[in-house]
Parts: C-alpha cells; sequence; structure tokens
C-alpha cells in the first residue's frame, strides 16, 4: 500500500507540470492514462493468480 | 479487563483522529503547493519550485516520496520498540503521547510556507515532512496494535475492526469537507488564509480525537497483556511467502491498485474543478456520495465475493476502475452528459472497486500466507506488515 501511495506522490505532480490548467489540461488527463495503464498490468497478474 | 462498549468507542475515536490528521499530507499537498487553475485564477502563489527536477520528477515528488516510502521503513522499527517497551502508561500509550503533538502540529504546519522565498520554503517543507512521518508513526503503530490486545476474541476483533473502518472513513469525509470550508472562508479572506483557517480547525478536532483513546484507555486495567516476545524467523517467513507466485503476482497487482486509487484522491479536485470547470465544493459533494454509496455496498459486496470467489471479485473491480480512469481522461468532452452527471456517473461506478478492495483486499492476503506458513502469529503478522509496506 505504502510503495503505492508513494509512487502516486511521485508521479502525480511530475505530470501536473505537462499541464494543469483550463487552457492547457494535458497533465491532468495523463493522470487519468497513467492510471488506466497501472490498472492493466496489477489486472494481468491478477488474472494470473490462481484462486486461493 | 472486560473491554465495554464506551471503551472500543473511545479506542475507534483516535482512528478517526489520526485519519482527519493526515488527510492533509496525504490529499492535499498538490492541492496546495500545485493548485488547479481553472483559467478565472489560480488560487494560491507558488510557493515551492514548480519545474522539473533530474529532467523528470517534482521537488514536491520527491520529498512526498520520501517521507511515505521510509515511514514504510520506520513503521516496523517502531513495531519492534514499541513491542518490547516498559512504561508506566502502557507501552503502547508511552508512544502514542510522544507521538500526538508533534504529529498534530506538524500536519498543520507543512500548509504554512515561511517565507516567499521558495528553496526555504522546500526545506521548511522537507522538516515539515520528516518531522511528520515519524511522528505520526510513533502515534499510529501502537494504536493499532492496541486492537489486538484491547480485543477479548476473534468475533470482538471484527467489531472493532469494523468500528474503526468506519471512524476512518469519517475522518476522510470531514477531510474533504475542505473544499467546501475554504470556498465559504475564502469570501472574507484570501484563498491562502480560508485554506490554512480550515486545516487549523481540522487540526484541533484531530488532536482532541486523538486524545480520547490515550486518556480513556488503560493499557494495565483494559487491555490482555500479550506476549510478544519474537520467536519468529521474519527472513526466512518472508522467503518462504515470496517464493509464492500467487502471494508475488497479488502483491503486483495491489501495488498497482494503490497507485491507482491515490491518483483518484489526489486527483479529483483537478478533475471537478479544471476538466469539469465546477465549483470546488463539489469536490466534498462528490467524495461523501462515493463514501457513503461504497458502505452501503458493503453487504452485497461480500455476497458477490462468496458467490464469485474474491479474485473474480477482485478483477471485475480492476475492470471496472480502468473504465472510470478512461471517463476521466474524456472528463469535460463527453457528449452524453452534464458536467455534474459526468464526475457522479465516475462516483457511482468508484465506490463498487473502493467497497471491494476495502473488504476483500486483506482477507484475501490472509488466505495466501494462511496458506504458505501454515500458521498465524508472528510471522504472518510480520508478512502483513510487510505487505502494508509493499
Amino acid at each position: 500500500m505504502k510503495c503505492g501511495i508513494s509512487i502516486a506522490n511521485l508521479i502525480f505532480p511530475s505530470l501536473m507540470l505537462l499541464g494543469n490548467t483550463a487552457e492547457n489540461d494535458l497533465g491532468i488527463r495523463l493522470t487519468a492514462v497513467f492510471s488506466a495503464v497501472v490498472l492493466f498490468i496489477g489486472w494481468w497478474f491478477l488474472e494470473n493468480t490462481r484462486e486461493v | 479487563m472486560k473491554s465495554r462498549l464506551p471503551l472500543k468507542i473511545a479506542y475507534a475515536i483516535g482512528q478517526f483522529g489520526w485519519s482527519l490528521a493526515s488527510f492533509g499530507v496525504a490529499n492535499l499537498l498538490n492541492y496546495f503547493y500545485m493548485p488547479p487553475d481553472n483559467g478565472e485564477h489560480s488560487l494560491f502563489p507558488n510557493f515551492i519550485f514548480q519545474g522539473f527536477v533530474m529532467g523528470l520528477f517534482t521537488i514536491l515528488g520527491l520529498i512526498s516520496f520520501t517521507g511515505r516510502f521510509f515511514d514504510g521503513i520506520w513503521d516496523t522499527y517502531i513495531a519492534q520498540r514499541s513491542d518490547k517497551a516498559v512504561s508506566k502508561f502502557g507501552r503502547r500509550r508511552i508512544f502514542m503521547i510522544w507521538g500526538i503533538f508533534p504529529f498534530a502540529i506538524s500536519s498543520l504546519l507543512i500548509f504554512y510556507p515561511i517565507s516567499l522565498n521558495t528553496d526555504l520554503n522546500t526545506l521548511w517543507l522537507i522538516a515539515m515532512t520528516i518531522i511528520f512521518y515519524v511522528s505520526m508513526t510513533l502515534y499510529v503503530v501502537p494504536y493499532s496494535a492496541l486492537m489486538s490486545e484491547l480485543a477479548e476474541d476473534p468475533k470482538d476483533r471484527l467489531f472493532i475492526s469494523t468500528l474503526i473502518s468506519v471512524t476512518w472513513a469519517a475522518g476522510s469525509v470531514v477531510g474533504n469537507l475542505v473544499y467546501s470550508l475554504e470556498d465559504y472562508f475564502s469570501k472574507s479572506m484570501s484563498h491562502v488564509d480560508a485554506f490554512q483557517l480550515t486545516m487549523l480547525l481540522f487540526t484541533i478536532i484531530a488532536t482532541l480525537a486523538m486524545l480520547v483513546p490515550i486518556l480513556f484507555i488503560n493499557e494495565e486495567k483494559h487491555c490482555k497483556q500479550m506476549d510478544d516476545r519474537h520467536d519468529y524467523h521474519f527472513l526466512v517467513a518472508v522467503k518462504k511467502v515470496f517464493q509464492n507466485r500467487a502471494f508475488k503476482n497479488f502483491i503486483i497487482s495491489d501495488l498497482a491498485y494503490w497507485t491507482a486509487v491515490s491518483i483518484i484522491q489526489i486527483g479529483m479536485v483537478y478533475y471537478v474543478h479544471v476538466l469539469l470547470k465546477l465549483e470546488l465544493k463539489t469536490v466534498t459533494e462528490v467524495f461523501t456520495g462515493i463514501y457513503l454509496l461504497s458502505f452501503s455496498l458493503y453487504v452485497p459486496i461480500v455476497w458477490i465475493a462468496n458467490r464469485l470467489g474474491k479474485r473474480r471479485t477482485q478483477i471485475i473491480s480492476f475492470w471496472m476502475t480502468i473504465v472510470v480512469y478512461l471517463l476521466i481522461a474524456c472528463l469535460g468532452k463527453l457528449p452524453f452528459a452534464s458536467s455534474f452527471m459526468q464526475i457522479a456517473i465516475i462516483g457511482i461506478i468508484i465506490a463498487f472497486p473502493l467497497a471491494t478492495f476495502g473488504i476483500i483486499l486483506n482477507a484475501i492476503v490472509g488466505d495466501i500466507i494462511d496458506k504458505i506458513l501454515n500458521t498465524g502469529g508472528d510471522a504472518a503478522r510480520l508478512c502483513f506488515m510487510l505487505f502494508d509496506l509493499l
């Protein structure tokens, strides 16, 4: 859990630098894209885990 | 020895306190130091350097990352020190007493930059972050250990565990009032002053709540005296657990989940205020709605997990969360609903995975650890701690 929160805290502000305003919101949208990709990787590993 | 209901409530109030005290650092650092700008005005001035460091990261990101990471390591150290401690106040309470005031004060001062010089503010932020994580651990780790000693049996422990889940969520709900309160106070003062006043109120409430278990729980009188001499071989247990493919896979998927869910916590104010151009107070409404809906889904989710299996339920939750993020990436550009409806749809979908992960995450890890180690006790407890760190 703590590593996950740490990674989010590290990545989020970096993405914000790519645009966190109404004129340029690229960074904000990229936080969502980044999260979706991370979740896809998480799903892949879970899919390959047998029910205990 | 008998732990009566008022004692359990007194204990659970402590959880509300530390949930609220840690809310700002967990969720609002980006908001305050890299404020959203919806085109009208930036809410706060730039207090620290806004730019890339080492070409990839930010000052804020590196400070938060390092603080969080070492917090995990410091946790293990304090847990062992508290187990061995001897004090007339009790081996848990003495650490909580040491931790409570620096924890509360640093959680406030982290949002009080000392000058207009960004370098000085950065140093201040680093110092406050260190004090915050060290003192938070001093309070939280012994507090958490107190639960097993306060509970009379597993059923009692489950009851206390449920109570603290509720008070933890209550802390988050109150924490999310920050946007509404700041909105309200900013009618008569600057946004910085309004935000800091809100944080001051939170700190006072959190401190009083964290004092409750310290004042009302007497370890000698109300808690079981457990023998915590460590007879396990931790490294052997960790090695054994990590050799298991299911555990490794689960750790990675859990890491992915927490990374993603932390981003929605931190980012919601940007999604609502910048992408959808809604008022700040809408963030409070959205989070409150998500928490309430999530709670109401606890019972149905247990039923679903029993029918489909825990892993399959998790997989469904993963896909629901992926859909949520894809929707977030398109917020403000979706043709089919108003701005408020767009965020409401996201809130309704995300409530299910949040509740799912809240309920069955530990259950799955517990199943795996039990199966691998074939024992409970200290080894299992430390494997859980490791899981929490990762």
